[in-house]
């Protein structure tokens, strides 16, 4: 017995009917702040250093300052070399993980920023080697090709696109798109699957993860000196789907524009990854109920280190042997002597701490993270559920569920995290915006921004979480990849190694644990104390 | 387009192809609804549609007649009639749903709303051309306006059946076409010479039909949600809708039916051989089945079964919904079904999804496993498919455990069915399919599955129903239109399955 009868009187409507019953409206919705302590804290360097007493010096061989994914990824190297000196790790936040941190709540654990990787391509080894160190791969076939445990990659389905009034698998809206579109998109996919088979001179891939592994040919670094935007109106791609999609991508892995980015940084995304798993796989993402944060803490598992919460470094001075560096615990100034030092901070943060000849300056983007606890979704039509639900047109990027990877695909209580970078206005203006913005205002902007897709959402949430991410994620605005640009900003000082995404001119885990990878090893080689392979050496 | 003598050529144009197009659409997607929902309601279609055409056309007929008894204010009768008909026809369905649900006299409301809406629609027509009348010739007028009315029929008769029923649904298709209609009113409004507080009275009038059609629109997920208990054969006899699926269960003539999302889980009449077929080859290949795991079969009808094999110490039933464990525990017109089974102190009922709950710790080993989920329509069920799923299963199996599984069918669902078979085979050494008949599901598909081929046979339970030692072998026996071949594995990363379920379903001409 199938529905042929409820189909015919209540129209396709009737498939997508949820189960619960309508609640009664309730009052209104309790919000928390995740980030103000890291915020009010941070915004402390800028008042400079404060006139209390220190409370002690400490000696450590080697300094990990920041446990964001590049400290982590540092920490977790720096234990695999089996290093035997004093190690110290100082983090500012309540917890570590930084923009890939995670929270918990009446559904379990859910992200508060980044919540994917993406299948490792064969240049990533030390994403590879971090994966299978802590078992999400589980083995490697004759070709070297990895073998995935099958619950941390993303369920199918993994994505869905509200539009005409219904949710659709993909996200591209297929049915809505005139010849025109078509073609366009045709074009372009022809235009990066080209890209992402092609070679520069010194036959390194165009476009690769990490950054550091891509081709320098200049033939190819000159797409970082226009502007993506300014690329596609040369290729004549005008589609305004196509370019709602293409904003869509910028959007999503760079917070910014497509005017706001180069057409390498644009064409990155489409065309730097290459997985190649040993079974042909639905999916090319790797993803957790607690997004990255996940990573992180199985990384942690794996250092016998610990961060020390809610330290505020103020500076970092060159000495005779090592650095000197000060830092807030507390209302407690503590200073410490370090031999080496790895700066695992964002570059706007290392630039107040530590004195340079050239600093980087790059361009970073604000983020409205809301995370929304619901104790079950209202009824929808179309596609049922999905891990990530996009809604064209909207304001926001869509949410993703954190209970489609424990399985339960959106039934009963979950955590919708939902992403809107602010990339309308410039980056300044909009991080002021974000950071006097009331959370319960957050909450009812992004749930008018879903209202339309997910009619009677309001009345299902039962508590909120808001995440203003002043530095939510780096701009790679033109320039940044010039040939060499960015390997002068990562260049170490003696005994001291920065590593960041930023480094990168992208905020993807992959980057920040390249650079967290090759500080650490950069420290370690001048403590003479790097005893296996490089994972993250010079190409 | 309009001879030279017609003054305000452009409005009255526009007026005339808008709104006699709309007004014959909006007239025979009444007339489609209403045949539509009786032939549904009632059957016999060709009696049901036969006869309210009938009763339509003649009410028709008689509206038209009545328009010569209308003299005064035409162009305000007009935009009235037009209201009337916006709002009688647009919650024509709910209302038609409505008398079938809460009144036992369905026959008359419909006929009384056909004749309403016939007479109304009737009266259009007449009454536009008189007002056109005076700016165009009476041949040119009749030409454009038939012309238009037959056009408007043609795109309501295609529209209905592809575009409106599929999409929308009758109840939201005619709530959009009372709009339509009132918009028709309000727009008209505008078009035509009027005192002041006339055109104030008319807008006021057709805004406010807008909004209480829109209203209605706005409410029709939750009338249809009403209305659900009503699209079940049988007298809904409980319902209740907890927060994994809507229970229902009706009951006629000794016929006592679950459904859960409107989905049939047994037929009380040969609900016997499913679960016959689905228990007892397993449990017949196992020496001593002391401990056995159930994975769904919240109804306790597969427990029923399990517990007539002796031996048996520990059944653990993992189902989802507390609802359903519940009813099937405390209601007694239920619990006589399932012998009392979920209240034997042999069962341990466990409400938790069995994907989360085979992650769990110390669940122990079983020597055999029962598996009775609802077919994976959806990638919520489809996971308890996947080949991970029963690579955690192989895990609290004990190495001579047996298992058991519904699988769908392998006439109704072949590509479904050997996915299933596929998936089994990826982690488990021996899988053998079978099959039986059951009247209410049609033939249906099962599968034993094993760690290695079992060596044990041991002679069925007495008093059964439907199997006997001499036959059970023939169920695995698949005529040649049932074998299929091999189909892709079911992964989480790719759930084959939930759209090989659907297509095959779909093929089976939306079923």
């Amino acid at each position: 017995m199938r529905l042929s009868r409820r189909e015919l009187l209540l129209g396709a409507s009737a498939l997508g009917l949820g189960c619960g019953e309508t609640p009664a409206p309730k009052g209104p919705i309790p919000v928390a702040e995740t980030l103000p302590g890291l915020a009010a804290s941070a915004h402390r360097l800028r008042n400079g250093k404060p006139q209390t007493r220190v409370s002690g010096v400490e000696r450590v061989d080697l300094l990990i300052v920041g446990a964001g994914a590049a400290g982590v990824s540092a920490a977790w190297r720096v234990a695999r070399a089996g290093f035997r000196g004093s190690v110290s790790w100082l983090e500012l936040g309540d917890r570590p993980g930084g923009t890939a941190a995670m929270g918990s709540g009446p559904s379990g654990e859910f992200p508060l920023g980044a919540h994917y990787i993406t299948l490792p391509s064969p240049e990533a080894t030390h994403v590879r080697t971090m994966l299978q160190d802590v078992g999400i791969i589980q083995g490697f076939d004759a070709e070297g090709r990895p073998r995935y445990r099958e619950t941390d990659l993303c369920f199918d389905p993994e994505e869905r696109l509200f539009y005409g009034g219904r949710w659709e698998p993909g996200l591209w809206p297929e049915a809505a798109l005139s010849g025109e579109d078509r073609a366009q998109k045709a074009h372009f996919d022809a235009l990066t699957q080209r890209l992402t088979q092609a070679r520069g001179a010194d036959d390194r891939p165009a476009f690769s993860i990490p950054i550091a592994r891509s081709s320098q040919d200049p033939a190819l670094r000159a797409l970082a000196e226009q502007t993506f935007a300014s690329f596609l109106d040369a290729e004549g791609l005008h589609s305004p789907a196509l370019r709602a999609y293409l904003r869509y991508a910028a959007r999503d892995d760079f917070g910014a524009e497509l005017e706001q980015i180069s057409a390498w940084a644009g064409l990155h995304y489409h065309c730097a990854r290459r997985p190649d798993p040993a079974t042909p796989l639905g999916t090319t993402v790797l993803t957790w109920p607690g997004g990255n944060g996940a990573l992180i803490g199985a990384l942690l598992k794996r250092t016998p280190y610990t961060p020390r919460l809610g330290v505020l470094v103020l500076s970092c001075e060159p000495e005779a042997e090592g650095w000197r560096l000060a830092a807030l615990d507390g209302d407690a100034l503590i200073e410490i002597q370090a031999k080496a030092v790895i700066m695992a901070l964002p570059v706007f943060v290392v630039n107040r701490v530590v004195k340079r000849p050239a600093p980087l300056r790059a361009e970073s983007a604000p983020w409205r993270v809301v995370n929304l606890h619901v104790d079950g979704l209202p009824a929808q039509e179309g596609v049922k559920a999905a891990w990530d639900s996009v809604i064209w047109g909207a304001k926001g990027l869509g949410y993703v569920i954190n209970t489609h990877q424990t399985g339960a695909f959106g039934r009963g209580p979950a955590t919708l995290t939902c992403y809107e970078p602010l990339s309308t206005e410039s980056p300044d203006t909009s991080r002021a915006i974000l950071l006097q913005e009331r959370p319960q205002d957050a909450v009812n902007h992004v749930l008018d921004d879903l209202s339309a897709a997910m009619p009677g959402l309001r009345d299902r949430v039962i508590g909120a979480e808001v995440c203003p991410w002043g530095h939510g994620t780096a701009i790679p605005a033109v320039g940044l990849h010039r040939v060499g640009a960015l390997e002068d900003a990562a260049r170490a000082l003696p005994g001291l190694s920065f590593a960041s995404a930023d480094l990168s001119g992208m905020s993807l885990f992959e980057e920040a644990s390249f650079h967290g990878c090759r500080a650490a090893e950069e420290v370690l080689m001048g403590l003479g104390a790097l005893t296996d392979p490089r994972l993250a050496g010079p190409a | 387009m309009l001879p030279s003598t017609a003054p305000p050529a452009a409005p009255v144009s526009g007026l005339l192809v808008v709104s006699a197009l709309l007004i014959a659409t909006c007239g025979l997607i009444y007339e489609l609804v209403a045949g539509a929902l009786a032939s549904y309601l009632l059957g016999d279609s060709i009696t049901q549609f036969s006869l309210i055409i009938g009763a339509y056309l003649s009410a028709m007929g008689l509206g038209s007649y009545l328009s010569k008894f209308i003299d005064r204010g035409l162009v305000s009768r007009f935009v009235e009639i037009e209201i009337a008909v916006a709002l009688i026809g647009g919650f024509e369905a709910p209302m038609l749903f409505a008398a079938f649900t809460y009144t036992p006299g369905f026959a008359p409301v419909l006929y009384g709303l056909v004749l309403t809406i016939g007479a109304l629609v009737g009266l259009e027509l007449p009454l536009l051309i008189r007002i056109l009348e005076r700016q165009s010739s009476l041949k040119e007028l009749v030409a454009r306006v038939m012309f238009l009315d037959y056009i408007g029929a043609l795109f309501a008769s295609l529209l209905f059946p592809l575009l409106l029923v599929p999409r929308l649904g009758l109840l939201r298709t005619s709530l959009v076409f009372g709009i339509l209609n009132a918009a028709v009113a309000l727009w008209t409004t505008f078009l035509f010479e009027a005192p002041p507080a006339v055109k104030l009275r008319l807008r006021l009038m057709a805004a406010a039909a807008l909004a209480v059609l829109g209203l209605g629109f706005g409410f029709a997920g939750h009338a249809e949600r009403a209305m659900d208990a009503q699209l079940f054969a049988d007298p809904v006899v409980l319902r209740e809708v907890s927060p994994y699926q809507r229970v229902t269960v009706t009951h006629r003539a000794g016929d006592t039916r679950l459904f859960l999302d409107g989905a049939l889980q047994f037929s009380s009449v040969d609900e016997h051989r499913y679960h016959e077929s689905l228990v007892h080859p397993a449990l017949r290949a196992v020496q001593t089945p002391t401990r056995v795991l159930i994975l769904g079969g919240g109804d306790g009808l597969a427990a029923r079964e399990v517990l007539k094999h002796e031996g048996v110490e520990e059944i653990v039933l993992v189902d989802l919904d507390p609802i359903v464990t519940r009813l099937f525990t405390e209601r007694e017109e239920l619990r006589l079904l399932n012998d009392g089974a979920l209240t034997d102190p042999r069962v341990k009922v466990v409400n938790d999804d069995a994907f989360r709950w085979l992650q769990g710790e110390g669940l122990g080993r079983f020597d055999a496993v029962i598996i009775d989920f609802p077919d994976p329509n959806d990638y919520a069920l489809g996971k308890l498919y996947t080949n991970h799923f029963y690579r955690m299963l192989t895990r609290v199996m004990a190495p001579h455990a047996v298992g058991s599984i519904q699988a769908t069918s392998p006439l109704f669902s072949p590509d479904a069915y050997w996915c299933i078979m596929a998936t089994l085979g990826a982690e488990l050494a021996y899988v053998r399919p079978y099959h039986a008949y059951i009247p209410a599901f049609g033939e249906w598909g099962f599968a034993l599955f094993s760690k290695a081929e079992p060596e044990v046979r041991r002679p069925l339970p007495l008093g059964l129903r439907f199997l006997d030692d001499a036959t059970i072998d023939t169920l695995f026996q698949f005529p040649v239109d049932l074998r299929r071949g091999p189909q892709p594995v079911n992964r989480l990363d790719d759930q084959v399955l939930v759209r090989l379920y659907d297509e095959d379903w779909q093929k089976l001409g939306g079923h």
